[in-house]
């Protein structure tokens, strides 16, 4: 969604009222396929950190102490946003790999 | 539940693992019934199809029923094939004395494996608390363990130095 729609969906608001806009854009219809794809890393019950550690230095070349933040924060939130890539094919890739290291992950499209 | 195997850093990403006689004849034992499940694709004689035993081992990488469906037609297949060929290179690879090197090539397949072969012991590896339960417990616990102890050691034993106290320990 355009920052100006979301600055003042129902009247402008003061910047746009000086520059004489309404703060409203015509809005464009998003086909499927237009945004990206997030790789998403889910918490479970198996994966210790030192196995989510191991995985992302070896797949994603991510220094230890940084494979160790993100083991803290996949623990603690649930899930953590790995790595966004364009296509689908590329976000599944990463997908399948990291799932036949034994880690459970999903891609989602976000816009 | 302690096992009878051991492990080290031998740097660079390989590991060095002392496996004794009868941890080895456990392991090739799982493995064989592994690869053998893999290419019969039934968990269990009788209990399981070819086309679930894929989902019990996977979660699904996408919310949406039809991207899952393709991801599926696109992906199982390989990955099938991906975790047999691991599984056939430690089988014939296989050591005959206690003391193994496993390069890194060899310790991303034995991490594989023993991620996937939990699998013949629950239903998904990656559902709430698969460790609950007493089925097959032993030889699964043998592969959780087994797992950790190559993802310490190919990273020397960073995490091990590095946990917090909030942390969660295994």
């Amino acid at each position: 969604m355009p920052s100006s729609t979301a600055c003042c969906p129902r009247r402008p608001c003061a910047p746009h009222r000086r520059t004489g806009t309404s703060g409203r854009e015509p809005s464009v219809k998003r086909e499927k396929g237009d945004g990206h794809w997030t790789v998403r890393l889910h918490d479970d019950d198996i994966n210790t950190f030192s196995g989510i550690v191991y995985v992302l230095h070896r797949l994603l070349g991510l220094p230890p102490d940084r494979g160790l933040g993100v083991a803290r924060e996949v623990t603690h939130a649930g899930l953590v946003e790995l790595m966004t890539y364009p296509s689908r094919q590329e976000a599944e890739a990463l997908v399948r790999t990291l799932q036949l290291y034994g880690l459970y992950s999903t891609a989602r499209e976000s816009r | 539940m302690s096992f009878g195997f051991t492990g080290h850093a031998l740097g660079g990403g390989s590991v060095g693992v002392v496996l004794p006689a009868a941890e080895a004849q456990r392991f090739r034992a799982m493995l064989e019934r592994f690869v053998t499940e893999l290419e019969r694709g039934i968990h269990r004689k009788g209990r399981l199809r070819w086309s679930r035993s894929w989902d019990r081992m996977f979660p699904g990488p996408h919310t949406e029923y039809r991207l899952r469906k393709e991801f599926r037609l696109a992906h199982a297949v390989g990955m099938r094939q991906t975790l047999q060929d691991a599984a056939r290179r430690i089988l014939q690879r296989f050591p005959d004395h206690q003391e193994i090197a496993l390069d890194p090539e060899s310790v991303a397949d034995w991490f594989m494996v023993c991620g996937h072969a939990q699998s013949l012991f629950v239903t998904k590896r990656w559902g709430a608390k698969p460790l609950q339960g007493t089925f097959g417990r032993g030889d699964l616990e043998w592969l959780v363990q087994m797992r950790e102890l190559l993802a310490g050691a190919a990273l020397d034993f960073y995490v091990y130095e590095h946990l917090e106290p909030g942390d969660v320990r295994f």
